[in-house]
């Protein structure tokens, strides 16, 4: 009888599953996000982005029907919506057109309410207030630590803008064809991404858009970079010869108040050795504005592609 | 002193020298990077300057192992003399606010009103060390009963929680300025500077040297006050000295290392252990065990996680803690 109770058993999950599957009104439809499934508009017209940089800045690159995001404060200046501010121009959030919803940790659930959304987009760290969130409007949150692609997928998907999405990748994906025809040999070309900062080297992998074109494109990698998971900070200058290449390149955060000269000194305290790396005797060591190349959207990966083609392209490095 | 002790100290004392150049040698030998034993030798005695490994050796290791070297003596010299003094066996540079003094100074001065230049910072380290001190004895004195070793834990934790919570304000409110210190802050040897150790280096060798001047006199102030003037102490004169000494040495420490905890806690109790109370053997011997402790430590702080380093500040406080667990149980 035991084969015929286990049978009968798996019968009824098999046939209790679909039930137990969200079931959700007209003009909505189940979406699956870090919380778990939730019921939301198939075409979103209110988006409310509760973190700018790596959801409002997508969804504006995009075209998604964001219209309220959480912003943040300037020292003697009008708030602003980081990513938007240096890669898309918008100075401030009333520049954006969007409804300011305040500082995003933690966000200010009342501003959100008042703002009216359909659909809320905020972060696993902003969990505390989901299911006072959940009261306003359909919220999902956006996993972490998603590749590139995978998080212009998942915030298109949601915002109802998957073809544009695609369109959008398929555009990149032919500006990656012709970086590599112009190029030739990438695969020749070691490309090393070179950050120190007062604790030592630190690196991680898929940064944002410059590491997505970098893989793209197909540069060879210093072994340490290429064999590298999850990233490290606080690595001993030691190992800093592990970091040249052919051409080096090195963040800087002007908005910051960074700049060469300022970054260069403080490498010259932690380690004036720097200079005799290959890469940076060769002049190859080229600076890229972190809050553009690093932002997910579009325009990033396209000025990526850009800055990695003016400074590999037509040029011989052996 | 009999001749005996003497030559029994003398012996002691060369050895614990020894063991501090073997760990001199052994810091500069290890590292993130794996460098043969040939080569570091080659790198002391013939460096070469296209050599990287001889500049990892040379510009890196060496120059940390000194800063490991200096720091260590001074922080547990400064813990001796401050134990000595007071007749508190809890104290230290860490517990009695000195450093939290020094390293809140040095933020604020520093980072808040932009003062920016190496040779500012042992000096705006010591004003801070000062206040600290005087602050936390102010306090403890206040309290009933007066400065007692609990109350100026108490009051050492008070001050150093104040002012920790203003350099977090401070850091809160702009972010971007203080950034840089953020190492500097968990007590960390690494990415120092030479022109902010050298500027710091009078005030180390000013700080030992008062303290050896002053040991036989801190031996008799160990035995209480109305001993040490019966004996022909000027207790206040020696008071003011060690005083000074502290607050030098603590703040060159912290001009180097940052707040690095524990270290003036640990040293002079284990010292105290081989050469007993008399502070002419105690501040020498803190002096050389301090400077290998915190070498040792620091080696420890480079490889444990290699190639990724730790702060040295962690592990002394690591280190630390439970010693002074242990002698909130048994000497208070």
């Amino acid at each position: 009888m035991k084969p015929l109770y286990g049978a009968f058993a798996a019968a009824l999950v098999l046939f209790a599953t679909p039930a137990l599957a969200l079931d959700c009104d007209v003009g909505m439809r189940a979406f699956t996000h870090a919380a778990g499934e939730t019921c939301i508009p198939e075409n979103p017209q209110r988006i409310a982005s509760l973190r700018d940089d790596d959801v409002t800045t997508p969804l504006m690159d995009m075209g998604a029907a964001v219209f309220a995001t959480v912003s943040r404060e300037a020292e003697g200046g009008p708030r602003w919506v980081r990513g938007a501010a240096d890669i898309l121009g918008y100075a401030s959030v009333a520049d954006t057109g969007l409804i300011d919803l305040g500082g995003h940790n933690p966000p200010d659930v009342e501003a959100v309410a008042a703002a009216g959304p359909d659909l809320i987009i905020m972060r696993g760290y902003q969990i505390d207030v989901l299911d006072q969130l959940q009261t306003v409007a359909p919220t999902i949150v956006m996993p972490d630590d998603m590749p590139f692609f995978d998080h212009m997928a998942w915030l298109a998907d949601a915002a109802g803008i998957q073809d544009r999405f695609d369109a959008e990748r398929a555009a990149y994906q032919t500006r990656i064809a012709a970086a590599k025809q112009r190029i030739g040999d990438p695969g020749a070309i070691v490309v090393s991404r070179f950050d120190m900062w007062d604790d030592g080297l630190w690196y991680y992998p898929n940064w944002g858009a410059i590491d997505q074109v970098i893989n793209d494109i197909g540069f060879a990698k210093p072994a340490l970079q290429a064999e590298e998971p999850e990233g490290f900070n606080g690595m001993s200058v030691e190992r800093i010869q592990e970091f040249d290449g052919d051409v080096m390149l090195a963040s800087i955060a002007p908005r910051w108040d960074q700049t060469e000269a300022m970054l260069s000194a403080q490498w010259d305290g932690l380690a004036p050795f720097w200079r005799d790396l290959d890469g940076v005797r060769t002049g190859n060591l080229f600076w890229y504005e972190r809050d553009i190349m690093v932002g997910y959207t579009f325009e990033s990966l396209n000025r990526s592609i850009d800055l990695l083609t003016v400074v590999t392209a037509g040029r011989d490095f052996n | 002193m009999n001749a005996t002790r003497t030559i029994f100290a003398a012996t002691g004392f060369w050895l614990c020298l020894g063991g501090v150049v073997l760990a001199f040698l052994w810091h500069i030998s290890v590292g993130a990077k794996a460098i043969p034993l040939g080569v570091v030798w080659q790198a002391i005695t013939a460096p070469q300057d296209g050599v990287f490994d001889h500049v990892v050796v040379r510009d890196l290791r060496m120059p940390r192992a000194i800063f490991a070297i200096s720091v260590g003596a001074a922080l547990s010299v400064a813990g001796a003399l401050m134990q000595g003094v007071t007749r508190n066996p809890l104290a230290e540079p860490g517990i009695l606010g000195l450093m939290a003094g020094a390293t809140f100074a040095v933020i604020i001065g520093i980072g808040w009103f932009g003062l920016a230049g190496s040779a500012y910072v042992p000096l705006f380290a010591a004003i801070g060390a000062l206040i600290g001190a005087v602050l936390v004895w102010t306090i403890a004195s206040a309290a009933p009963g007066g400065a007692t070793p609990l109350t100026l834990i108490l009051s050492g934790a008070a001050v150093g929680g104040f002012l920790y919570a203003i350099e977090s304000a401070a850091i809160l409110l702009n972010e971007d300025t203080f950034r840089n210190f953020r190492v500097w802050l968990s007590g960390s040897l690494t990415g120092r500077d030479m022109q902010t150790y050298l500027w710091a280096l009078p005030w180390f060798i000013a700080g030992l040297i008062a303290a050896l001047v002053i040991a036989r006199q801190v031996t008799a102030l160990a035995m209480g006050e109305e001993t040490a003037a019966g004996l022909g102490v000027d207790t206040f004169r020696i008071k003011v000295i060690a005083l000074g000494a502290v607050v030098v040495l603590t703040a060159a420490a912290v001009s180097v290392a940052g707040p690095l905890g524990f270290v003036g806690l640990v040293i002079p109790h284990v010292v105290r252990l081989f050469v007993g109370s008399d502070y002419r053997l105690i501040v020498p011997f803190s002096a050389i065990v301090g400077a290998g402790y915190v070498t040792v430590v620091d080696i420890a702080a480079r490889v444990v996680l290699a190639p990724v380093e730790i702060s040295t500040g962690i592990v002394t406080t690591m280190l630390g803690a439970p010693m002074f667990i242990w002698l909130v149980r048994a000497k208070l």
